[in-house]
């Protein structure tokens, strides 16, 4: 006898009812937590402690994931401000004392020279500038060369020209 | 003919499943036990198999559910999972067959079809029964894989084609023409037993 599609259908249907024994998806249920708590169990030790790790740090130190680039942010920030500082408020530092001096190569120098043999050693320039700057020997005597004038007043003059022609200094 | 799942239900303990709730994923696997039960049961024809894939299947569901979007509901995602891992199951079994079929339910004999199939007017009669659902779970073991996935799906299962379709990743005229191949096989194996 065919089997049509209506026949068929029905029959297959009927599998619906091919059910496990009572109680099978209690029992179910309860070998799925065992089995889960076994592999729990089961993990390395590694990962355990990676675990207890990750938990204990959310607890304990718990930061929001904004937080991390604010603090990034207010750092950058503060470096800026103590360069910015640095720059305007020269005295702080050596490197803004160096800066400084190059921008005042001609700022107005009291110095204190003696006419005395080459031989001397020259005086300490005392600038107006801090903190006070001694001129190497050999700079100086290299340098130094008596210019006659048309007075009775020798003048010296430096071979190397300052930034700025007019004498730093007379006599 | 199939309940319809609550998505925002499920997608409730599934959120609380990914935070750390392992009692929404017990809820779940309540849920959808008896469901899957039935479609690993009928691709397989082995109570014993049918444990122990079901427990796989919720296994891997659960390592897996931190990566679960809700592209797709729940349902499908899971049902997703138990015939994949089915069909790989039954490759590596190869064909030694191995049916351990369940009792029917006592509720069959309350069953519509049942009470037509069993009349004095047919030809099928409750002793040949038994006999017939052994032949149909032969029969369904005959068929391929993906020819067992939808008769189970849509057949025994209810359900409609657009879900079969996203849960297996083809198209719904794949489905159909699958089903069509696989009935006819049915009948014609069902038809040597009259």
């Amino acid at each position: 006898m065919p089997v049509d599609d209506q026949m068929l259908s029905k029959l297959l249907r009927l599998k619906r009812f091919e059910q496990p024994p009572a109680g099978y998806y209690e029992d179910f249920l309860r070998e799925f937590q065992e089995r889960q708590r076994a592999e729990l169990l089961r993990r390395p030790t590694w990962r355990i402690l990676l675990d207890r790790w990750e938990a204990f740090r959310e607890e304990y130190f718990t930061v929001a994931n904004f937080s991390y680039a604010t603090a990034s942010a207010a750092v950058l920030c503060v470096a800026a401000a103590l360069t910015f500082n640095m720059l305007e408020h020269p005295g702080s530092g050596v490197r803004s004392s160096a800066v400084a001096l190059a921008a005042n190569t001609t700022a107005s120098v009291q110095p204190s020279y003696a006419l005395a043999s080459a031989s001397a050693r020259p005086p300490t320039l005392n600038a107006s500038l801090t903190p006070q700057i001694r001129i190497p020997d050999a700079f100086l005597e290299s340098s130094f060369a008596p210019v006659a004038t048309d007075g009775n007043h020798p003048r010296y003059i430096l071979d190397t020209r300052p930034a700025s022609y007019e004498p730093p200094f007379s006599f | 003919m199939t309940d319809e799942p609550a998505p925002n239900e499920d997608a409730q303990l599934v959120a609380r499943t990914q935070a750390g709730d392992p009692a929404a994923f017990d809820a779940l696997v309540v849920k959808y036990s008896p469901r899957l039960y039935g479609l690993v049961y009928n691709m397989t024809s082995n109570h014993e198999d049918t444990n122990d894939l079901l427990q796989d299947v919720f296994a891997k569901a659960y390592r897996s559910i931190a990566g679960f979007r809700g592209n797709s509901a729940f349902y499908t995602w899971v049902h997703s999972i138990a015939v994949n891992m089915t069909i790989n199951f039954l490759k590596k079994r190869g064909r030694r067959m191995l049916m351990s079929l369940d009792d029917m339910d006592a509720g069959v004999e309350n069953d519509k079809e049942f009470i037509e199939l069993t009349s004095s007017t047919n030809p099928v009669r409750e002793a040949d029964l038994g006999e017939l659902q052994i032949r149909l779970n032969e029969a369904m073991m005959k068929l391929s894989y993906d020819h067992r996935a939808v008769v189970t799906m849509f057949d025994i299962q209810g359900m409609p084609h657009a879900e079969i379709a996203k849960i297996l990743g083809v198209s719904e005229g794949t489905v159909r023409s699958r089903l069509f191949y696989a009935h006819r096989q049915l009948q014609n194996y069902l038809e040597e037993f009259h």
